[in-house]
Formats: structure tokens, C-alpha cells, sequence
């Protein structure tokens, strides 16, 4: 017996077989290409980039500073403990002059840096030697800023042109605890 | 043999239908109007919903390869970043505050101070803490004064000076009252006046009076006349920056 499909059988055939196309594109096309893409999200890249890319800047400024620190002889933030080797560095520096006095005053630490506090009282034989002491202490290997200066003449009744000069500075000594083997003498 | 006895039968329609035949015809044109729907459909469904999918797939794959590059020429560049560091904690700056880096350099503000105040006037006393450098200077004349200060203002680390005692130290030390004036106005003259009124010392005795045992004072240098307070305010290394950034 033949069997006549009707529209309507055709039509309900028609609809199922897009019913069943657009599940199997969805299961076998649409979630894969979806995962897919998921998978391939770049927030997490991007977010390692920006660490990067802040990190790449932050080389830079630091090899500039340091660039420019050593050309300008800014000198060398010492390891802590370094008191003697400022001492002695003093010492070179001083050696022209006379009665010198250097009163050192307990470092202090602040994270990783330390700050030597060193009163510093000589007698210059003029004010040309004077200015020379302070320049080379400026330009001192190891990295200190002088904070105070005074200068005035021996002789109250002198300028600081006609002869020796009274020399009294507060310098400040930089040292780094990064990679020192002590932090004992710490205030 | 058994002869067939089968009577053939022959068509008995005579006739054509020719309207059945025109409407299979129609039939097949929609039939082919639909399948070229059909295709229409397809080609749409396969151009959005696979061929652009695909494509979005791709194009994230790239991105994600570019990203992926980029971070490792990054990571590879920034290897060095704790050899970096480690130097930075000997030779950077980073130990140090904004106060500590404002300051400015001692040594040319000595510099400053002994090129323009030598040979006008003789220096006393320099003090310097901060950015400021006070200064007790003596001169011939007031006139010298305002030179100096006209001098050190015209300097370029220099940001402000003020003189705030000028004193006749001839009129027996009356001072001139402290004004506090600002550099940019000329210090309270009238040193000059006095100072002509007083006899400076070396000048010959008058007449009448015993003549003293100084005679060799004559030959000295006559001791200056005027003596001054100043503070010279020095420009902070930041600030330096900052103008040299916004030009």
C-alpha cells in the first residue's frame, strides 16, 4: 500500500529536521567554538603585561638614576655596618686640616635604609680649604648628604677671608641594610 | 503447441492531458525556488554561524599568540630586574625623602656665596640649613651691600635673598632698624651719612691733640665701615626639575 505524505506530514518533517540541524550545530559547532574562545581570554595575559610593562618602566628610571648618580659621583650607599670605612674616608679627606673632630651618632634605620648622623668640627687653615673639605665630602664614595653648615673665622675679629676658619657640618651617612650580615648598633 | 489465446490489449486512452502536464511543471519551479531558498538560507546560516565563528576563533587565537609574545619579550627583557634592584639599593635614590632631596648641593651654594661676595664684601659668618644660607658680611658702603645682593639675586640657584640688619659698625654699633626687607627692595641706606660724620680710623688726629703712637695704622687697610645680615634663599634641585619638565 502506498503511503501519500500530506503537507502537514511534510512540513512537521521539514521542522524536525531543523529541530535536529540546529541541535547538532549547536552541540557539535556553537559550545566548541564558544569554549574556544573562552579558552583563549587574555585578561590574565594582560594582567601580566601591565606588571611587566610597570616593571620594564621601573628598570629603566632605576638604571637612569643610577646612570646619573655615577656620573655625578653621588657615591655608593654602603652595606651596613660601614662606619669604619667612613671613618677612614674621613680621615683622607680631613687630613689637611687641623684638630678635626668627628662625633658619629647612632644610626638609625628606617626599612631598609640607615642613617649614620655624623658632626663633623675642623680648622681650616683659609676659606679656600674649607670650601674643599666640603666639596670632597660632598663627592665622598659613600653616599651621605650634609644637612648643616657653619663657618666663621678663628678669629672673632677676622672675616672667614683673612685666615683660618672654624668648619662645623651635620652630615648625614647613607647605608642599605639590603644584603648587610648584622643590623646590631641600631637605634 | 498451445497457441496463445491471449487478446492483446491496447491502450484505450486517446487523449493527451496536457493541464496535468503544465501543472508538474509549476510544481517543479517551486520545487527549484524553494531549493534556491534553500541555499540562500544555507549560505547565510554558514557565513554567520560558522565561517564568522571560525574566524572570531581565529582572531582570538592571534590575539592571544600576540599577548603571549609580548609577555614573553617582556619576562625576557625584565630578567635582569634583581641585578637592577640590587645595584639601585648601592647607587640609587630611592633611600632617600623629598626633604633630603630638595636640598641643594653645599658646595656650589659656598661657591655662589664666595664668588659674589668676595672682593665687595668680607664674610663673618656662613651658616647654611636647608635651603637657606644666612650670612653676617661687612662692606665699605651700603652701596656694596646692594651690589652683593643685586649679584646673588641675578644668580640661577638662587630663588631669594633678604638682608634684614644693616649696621654702621663706625657709629659706635647703632643699628639700623631691622626692616626684614625683601632683596627686591633696596636695605635702609643712611650708613654713609654717618659714617662721614664719624672719623674713620687711621684719619689724621685734629688738631691740638696729642699725636698717638699709631702712625703705622695709616698704612693700614680702613676697617669697613657697614656691616649686614642676609639670608640667601637657594632653588631646591626639585623644583629645578619640575621647571626644567614643563618647559
Amino acid at each position: 500500500m502506498k503511503h501519500q505524505l500530506t503537507k502537514t506530514h511534510i512540513i512537521g518533517l521539514i521542522f524536525l529536521v531543523v529541530i535536529l540541524l540546529g541541535l547538532f550545530y549547536y552541540r557539535l559547532v556553537y559550545i566548541p567554538i564558544q569554549e574556544r574562545i573562552a579558552a583563549l581570554n587574555t585578561d590574565d595575559i594582560q594582567a601580566e603585561i601591565d606588571i611587566e610593562s610597570a616593571r620594564a618602566l621601573q628598570i629603566r628610571r632605576m638604571r637612569e638614576e643610577i646612570e646619573q648618580n655615577k656620573s655625578e659621583n653621588s657615591g655608593e650607599i654602603a652595606v651596613y655596618d660601614n662606619q669604619t670605612n667612613a671613618m677612614i674616608e674621613l680621615d683622607t679627606i680631613l687630613s689637611g686640616v687641623e684638630n678635626y673632630q668627628l662625633a658619629f651618632q647612632t644610626p638609625v634605620a628606617a626599612e631598609d635604609a640607615v642613617r649614620r648622623n655624623v658632626n663633623i668640627t675642623f680648622t681650616a687653615p683659609s676659606y679656600a680649604r674649607a670650601a674643599k673639605v666640603i666639596e670632597q665630602i660632598y663627592d665622598c664614595k659613600y653616599r651621605c648628604l650634609i644637612t648643616g653648615v657653619n663657618l666663621s673665622p678663628e678669629d672673632d675679629k677676622e672675616t672667614l677671608q683673612d685666615g683660618s676658619v672654624e668648619c662645623s657640618l651635620t652630615v648625614t651617612f647613607y647605608e642599605t641594610l639590603y644584603g648587610a650580615e648584622t643590623k646590631d648598633g641600631l637605634g | 503447441m498451445k497457441r496463445a489465446s491471449v487478446t492483446k490489449k491496447y491502450p484505450s486512452k486517446t487523449r493527451i492531458n496536457l493541464v496535468a502536464q503544465e501543472g508538474k511543471k509549476e510544481q517543479n519551479v517551486t520545487a527549484i525556488a524553494i531549493f534556491v531558498l534553500f541555499l540562500v538560507a544555507l549560505a547565510a546560516f554558514t557565513k554567520f554561524m560558522v565561517i564568522d565563528q571560525m574566524a572570531k576563533v581565529n582572531a582570538a587565537e592571534a590575539a592571544y599568540q600576540s599577548a603571549e609574545d609580548q609577555l614573553t619579550a617582556l619576562k625576557t627583557a625584565n630578567a635582569d630586574y634583581a641585578e637592577v634592584r640590587a645595584e639601585y639599593t648601592r647607587f640609587g635614590n630611592s633611600y632617600m625623602t623629598e626633604n633630603e632631596l630638595s636640598l641643594q648641593d653645599r658646595a656650589a651654594m659656598l661657591e655662589v656665596i664666595d664668588q659674589k661676595l668676595s672682593g665687595r664684601t668680607g664674610i663673618q659668618n656662613v651658616s647654611i640649613s636647608g635651603n637657606v644660607a644666612s650670612l653676617s658680611v661687612t662692606a665699605d658702603t651700603t652701596g656694596d651691600i646692594s651690589a652683593v645682593v643685586e649679584a646673588l639675586r641675578a644668580c640661577d640657584i638662587v630663588s631669594f635673598v633678604n638682608v634684614s640688619v644693616v649696621t654702621n659698625s663706625e657709629a659706635g654699633g647703632k643699628e639700623e632698624p631691622a626692616k626684614e626687607a625683601p632683596a627686591e627692595e633696596t636695605p635702609a641706606p643712611a650708613e654713609e651719612a654717618p659714617a662721614e660724620e664719624a672719623p674713620a680710623e687711621g684719619e689724621t688726629p685734629a688738631e691740638g691733640e696729642e699725636p698717638v703712637a699709631e702712625a703705622p695704622a695709616e698704612t693700614e687697610k680702613p676697617a669697613p665701615a657697614v656691616e649686614a645680615h642676609m639670608s640667601i634663599t637657594f632653588v631646591s634641585p626639585l623644583t629645578a626639575k619640575e621647571t626644567e619638565v614643563q618647559e
